[in-house]
């Protein structure tokens, strides 16, 4: 992410000035008055000159939840500025046209950008699990639109898996677990909740575990509570259990020839 | 929904039924506008054969988050697939958790039951399972040991129907019939249980093979049929066909065992054969699913069951991408998978395994069938034909997609 700027005006332009290095890092001309609001038009569009040092963004993190989202390239947000009769603010974007929904908006260059980028977080993690069919005829355009910019692949293989499973201790003191239907794990403190440090080899725990999505491996356990072991049957319950369930036999018959 | 008759309505009664009137336009065309938003937005039917790497996992979606699930992939990464696919986020309400009307597993191997606690820990609402009583009663048995867990521990709906599929079931049983076909665009839906049956359990008694009880289930859509055969052998597609007694065109077929092995002992000539005449004469499938991993020792695919899919016309689809077909194309493929699907894109075969035979397989991740104009169309075939011709073109002989 870009750090934070600062603008001013010199010589009757608007410039935003590096906090860090104070090198001008976008220049503009001065800002139009516009009668309409919050939308913004071309004329109220003040554009990142080429040449002027931006730092490119490749990824950037959602601060809410912490996903990441790999970008197809190196965007150099866009800046800009909205002025109206009463309230002026700044809009960036890295790819979307300045007059999109997504367009990030803030009192400052820097927070106009977290915005964007929260803005496509938020759309992203709407429409991603969505079926084409799913979709109706904005989320489609949306979903597109964002298609442009993310890197779909690289950014759902950052994104971990998440699971309700039953788990056992298999060792404590350095601890192993094993996911029942999954496969033996090392856990390390960091990487588990308040309490796991309590479980001994033998305990069981219903947990949410976190996988990589890329390899499939247990990579930490968010949350966590005990559970009782899951049962062994005997033969004879076994048996038993089976003995006392439907069968399938009871479901309607249909002749060969109807099916 | 019908509309009301509006005819026969005197001048004198028109102001008192103007408001029934009105009520009644609005009644039509609110159940207008529910089919034509079905149609256009909502999911009325698909089906699915997921990629979960080697083992098997077939999902049909209906309407309003409900779903039927055949088998529920392998332990290992597979069983994330279908979590992720489902939409189980722990995070998420239960009211938010689709609901699976039936979930069946076709047999006990861990390649189709590995998923099975993970699935019946998330929430989701399962209204019956039927599961295949084929082995013998061990202290281990999986899926029975975790069924009865999730029940006692409140995780399966009270309601929740568990029945065995039965060996001795006298003839094939409706498993699943969608309620009213008037509201279900692509028609009817029904899922029947074929196999096991009386004659088959006879024939396996008699061959002294009490374990091959296998499930094999059928679906209707409309006039549209699907195949889920599990891991069902050769012997029991052959009774299962002399029951229909005719030529049975189907839609998609999931090929028993992953392409794999259908019969016991080695492929004599006159196996071959039979498995040559099952696809070319009993059972016209028009594109057949391998759901197969690179990550298998069993070399399946085998180029005897692809070579008589392909003999007979079917197109063969494989649900995995791997790196072990050996050209570039599949960077393309996966491109298509994504922008045209991305929740199915998983990617579980995109690291090349260290251990596993399977090559000159290829190549479309999660086969997904879709339904235009009441007609099932793979999703991507058209995109993928391009891929796979290369790669035939690249040497793979096992590749296809028309």
């Amino acid at each position: 992410m870009p750090g934070d700027v600062t603008s001013q005006y010199v010589d009757n332009h608007l410039s935003w000035i590096d906090d860090s290095s104070g090198a001008a890092v976008l220049d503009s001309m001065e800002p139009p008055v516009s009668d309409e609001g919050l939308a913004a038009s071309d004329e109220e569009y003040i554009r990142c000159y080429e040449g002027a040092v931006v730092k490119p963004v490749s990824s950037f993190t959602d601060d809410l939840t912490g996903l990441v989202f790999v970008l197809k390239r190196e965007y150099s947000p866009a800046s800009g500025w909205c002025d109206s009769d009463d309230v002026s603010f700044h809009v960036a974007t890295f790819w979307v046209s300045r007059d999109s929904e997504l367009r990030g908006e803030g009192c400052s260059r820097a927070k106009a950008v977290r915005d964007h980028c929260r803005k496509i977080a938020r759309r992203f993690q709407e429409l991603y699990r969505k079926l084409p069919e799913e979709m109706d005829v904005k989320e489609a355009s949306d979903w597109n639109l964002l298609l442009e910019g993310i890197d779909i692949e690289k950014t759902l293989a950052a994104w971990p898996t998440r699971a309700r499973q039953a788990v056992e201790v298999v060792a404590d003191h350095p601890w192993k677990v094993l996911p029942y239907g999954g496969v033996e794990a090392d856990i390390e403190l960091e990487d588990a909740p308040d309490g796991f440090e309590r479980l001994k080899a033998g305990d069981w725990i219903t947990a949410v575990c976190v996988y990589d999505a890329e390899t499939h491996e247990l990579i930490g356990i968010e949350s966590m509570r005990p559970r009782e072991p899951m049962p062994k049957l005997t033969a004879s319950e076994a048996k038993e259990m089976l003995k006392s369930m439907r069968k399938t036999s009871g479901l309607p018959p249909i002749d060969w020839s109807d099916i | 929904m019908a509309c009301p008759q509006l005819t026969g309505v005197t001048s004198d009664q028109t102001a008192a039924t103007l408001p029934v009137l009105t009520q009644a336009v609005f009644a039509c065309v609110y159940s207008w506008r529910r089919v034509v938003d079905e149609r256009a937005g909502g999911v009325v039917h698909r089906v699915e054969c997921l990629d979960v790497g080697q083992g098997t996992c077939n999902l049909i979606q209906l309407p309003g988050n409900r779903f039927i699930v055949i088998d529920v992939g392998p332990r290992g990464g597979g069983w994330q697939v279908l979590i992720d696919r489902l939409r189980l986020d722990p995070d998420l309400p239960q009211e938010s958790l689709p609901v699976i009307e039936v979930l069946i597993l076709s047999h006990s191997h861990e390649d189709h039951i590995g998923a099975l606690s993970s699935l019946l820990e998330s929430g989701a609402r399962i209204e019956r399972i039927l599961f295949t009583d084929d082995r013998p009663i061990r202290d281990d048995h999986p899926a029975l040991r975790v069924i009865q867990d999730a029940a006692r521990r409140g995780k399966l709906s009270m309601d929740c129907v568990w029945s065995t599929i039965e060996t001795d079931a006298d003839g094939p049983r409706t498993v699943f019939q969608s309620a009213d076909p008037d509201d279900e665009p692509n028609g009817r839906v029904a899922l029947t249980l074929l196999h096991p049956d009386g004659i088959y359990a006879k024939k396996a008694r008699e061959r002294g093979q009490p374990n091959l009880a296998f499930a094999i289930l059928h679906m209707r859509v409309g006039d549209h049929r699907f195949l889920f055969p599990g891991d069902a052998p050769l012997d029991a597609f052959e009774v299962v066909s002399d029951n229909f007694g005719r030529s049975v065109e189907l839609e998609l077929m999931a090929v028993p065992h992953h392409g794999g092995k259908t019969w016991n002992g080695k492929l004599s000539p006159g196996r071959r054969t039979r498995l040559q005449k099952l696809f070319q004469e009993r059972f016209r499938v028009k594109s057949a699913v391998i759901s197969i991993g690179s990550a298998n020792s069993n070399k399946h695919p085998f180029e005897s069951v692809i070579k008589a899919l392909l003999e007979a016309g079917s197109h063969v689809l494989c649900t995995e991408l791997t790196c072990r077909c050996w050209v570039n194309d599949l960077d393309e493929a996966r491109e298509l998978t994504l922008a045209h699907d991305p929740p199915h894109y998983h990617g579980l075969s995109r690291k090349t395994r260290p251990v596993g035979k399977a090559t000159n397989v290829g190549c479309a991740s999660t086969v997904v069938v879709k339904f235009e104009n009441r007609v099932p169309v793979i999703e991507r075939r058209s995109e993928l034909r391009g891929v796979v011709e290369n790669l035939k073109r690249s040497g793979s002989p096992m590749c296809t997609v028309n």
